[in-house]
């Protein structure tokens, strides 16, 4: 009976692993989408199907992840394939080979028949952080070069880039403001560093701004931004970093640059410990725009101002960032007409397509708000004579004005 | 038959059972970063097909899916599918397009702009400190920012997954990795 306990028990363990086995190579990891390959579908070229055609592995030092590369045979013979570990030019760092294994080494797929590799990247513990890709080439089929080149351009190939980080001691909020100022008015923002390690970290805040575009002289130079910041944040607590604008009166145009947060924490990249600073500059007027008409006889008065239309997307601002809004008055033959808001509309713009990057076609035929556009309509009872209507336009560079005279 | 036999061939047919019951489960399960996924409306007779195949073609972007809607429009010959998938760290969603027909499902068009605003923000950094956009973008406001697929980046650069951060009239096409912009568009249709 003991025996039969042993035998049964491996079987069902077998049987239960088996099948689970099956489920999880359906149930990929992060699958990345994939297009058919155009180019190994044509020409002379073996015709297999890789799945998928690239992979994006983000590890920790010491970590490894799996990934199943499914390669199917669209030819009518068997087909010899061999998995080759090739390193790529595309990237600052090139991947250790020895970090990345493909099982099984060969295979012979039928003809129609597809065959499952495991590639794993294990990354050692003492790896440098960055980015590194490889390729890997399941033939040695090569696209044809009119001029030589460092490495070959295999048909067959998953690509798979690695990117080593380690989780940073230090999180940064914001990393990019982005806000319109008005000359002759100083603002606050904030950044919060906080520190989820165990030691306390280093800072030491600097505007870098580099202004590689000499040629294009900002708004303001860099004097007109105040950085106060302590030295460190202590393990476990946030600390702020207040940024001080102060927009001289006369100041045009726009602003961009960067603070450099000097973290001395190495998990944190060059990228990662900046803030990028993006200001435009505008003058909100004090005068009113006025246009004076006349009226031949009593009517009904209809007008409508219309803000400049702005972008809809709400990210990255400042707090300073307000709708569009109108101080509108008219004065006729009696005085200040009794104006008041009939109506208020918010007009948006969709696109489905247009002029766009090519690389955005693929939504091309999906509704994308571009704009969006505020209108206010005032109407009133006018009388024959002289008017004057006067706009004092608030959170708007520009705005349209149309005066209807009768119904 | 003993009955020690009769018991393992029950017993093995309760495991190969318990066995297939996970993997049938796993077959048409979602994946674990989808959190929680909707389909209203009259579902395909293959739904169960339709489901295994998009969870192989949509990913996000390192986030994870709060909800996935899927709805589908039945043609003679073939079903039009769109997926929404939305997540906690954006305001807007992932849109992809499908068409599935023989048993295939094809990817004809796709809206990603769901990206954690940290991704979303480096992207816009690093499109700024490109001279040529940085100079063209002036008073452009916020840009959108969208994830282009390696089977269109593959077009422009090389096929892996890349972010597109556009203003009004000019696009510049980042590498995330690299930290690069690798080709700027502007409205005129010139690019480098």
């Amino acid at each position: 009976m003991n025996k039969f306990r042993c035998v049964y028990i491996c079987v069902l363990a077998l049987a239960m692993l088996t099948s689970l086995a099956a489920s999880s190579e359906v149930a990929m990891e992060n699958p990345i989408p994939v297009d058919v390959p155009d180019q190994v579908l044509a020409s002379n070229f073996t015709k297999l199907e890789i799945i998928p055609q690239y992979g994006n592995f983000m590890l920790q030092p010491g970590e490894s992840k799996e990934m199943t590369v499914t390669i199917k045979n669209r030819e009518n013979k068997t087909v010899s394939v061999k998995p080759n570990i090739v390193t790529t030019s595309y990237y600052q760092y090139s991947v250790d080979p020895e970090w990345i294994s493909v099982k099984p080494g060969s295979a012979e797929i039928p003809a129609g028949g597809s065959q499952k590799f495991t590639v794993k990247v294990s990354v050692p513990a003492d790896a440098a952080l960055g980015n590194s890709g490889a390729q890997i080439a399941f033939t040695n089929e090569t696209l044809p070069m009119p001029y030589p080149i460092p490495v070959p351009s295999y048909v067959h190939v998953f690509q798979l880039s690695v990117d080593v980080w380690t989780k940073p001691k230090i999180q940064i909020a914001p990393q990019y403001i982005y806000d319109s100022l008005q000359a002759g008015k100083e603002y606050d923002y904030e950044i919060n560093l906080k520190n989820i390690g165990n030691e306390s970290i280093n800072i030491d805040p600097k505007l870098s701004n580099d202004n590689p575009y000499g040629q294009f002289p900002w708004a303001f130079t860099d004097d007109a931004i105040t950085i106060s910041a302590p030295s460190k944040v202590p393990a476990g607590a946030t600390e702020i970093v207040k940024v001080h604008v102060n927009v001289p009166e006369d100041s045009k145009g726009s602003y961009n640059g960067g603070i450099n947060l000097n973290i001395d924490d190495p998990s944190i990249r060059e990228y990662e410990g900046r803030v990028q600073l993006s200001f435009n500059v505008w003058r909100q007027p004090t005068e009113a725009f006025a246009k004076n008409f006349s009226m031949k006889k009593a009517a009904p008065l209809t007008i409508e101002i219309s803000s400049g239309y702005s972008n809809p997307y709400p990210y990255g601002r400042g707090t300073n960032k307000k709708l569009p809004s109108f101080e509108t008055e008219l004065v006729g033959p009696s005085g200040n007409a009794n104006l008041k808001v009939t109506k208020t509309v918010i007009k948006g713009g969709v696109s489905m397509g247009g002029d766009m990057p090519p690389w955005e076609l693929d939504s091309k035929g999906i509704y994308q708000e571009s704009s969006v556009q505020f209108i206010e309509t005032y109407k009133t009872n006018g009388s024959k004579g002289e008017w004057k209507l006067k706009v004092l336009p608030n959170n708007t560079e520009r705005f349209d004005y149309s005066i209807t005279i009768g119904e | 038959m003993k009955q020690e036999t009769i018991i393992t061939i029950i017993l093995l047919i309760l495991g190969l059972g318990i066995g297939l019951a996970f993997d049938a489960e796993n077959s048409t399960a979602r994946p674990g970063w989808v959190h929680n996924l909707q389909w209203p409306g009259e579902q395909p007779d293959n739904v169960a097909k339709i489901e295994e195949l998009l969870f192989l073609e949509i990913a996000p972007y390192k986030t994870e899916y709060e909800m996935v809607n899927i709805s589908s429009n039945s043609d003679i010959n073939n079903i039009h599918i769109r997926v929404m998938a939305t997540t906690i760290d954006s305001d807007n969603p992932d849109i992809y397009d499908f068409v599935y027909e023989n048993d295939e499902l094809l990817l004809t068009g796709y809206l990603l702009e769901a990206i954690p605003v940290r991704y979303r923000n480096e992207a816009i950094t690093i499109a700024l400190n490109d001279r040529d956009v940085a100079s063209s973008v002036r008073n452009s406001g916020d840009p959108s920012v969208k994830r282009i697929l390696p089977g269109t980046s593959q077009k422009f650069y090389v096929s892996k997954t890349l972010l597109s951060v556009t203003w009004k009239g000019i696009s510049a096409l980042i590498d995330p990795e690299e930290k690069k912009v690798v080709q700027v568009w502007k409205e005129s249709g010139t690019a480098n």
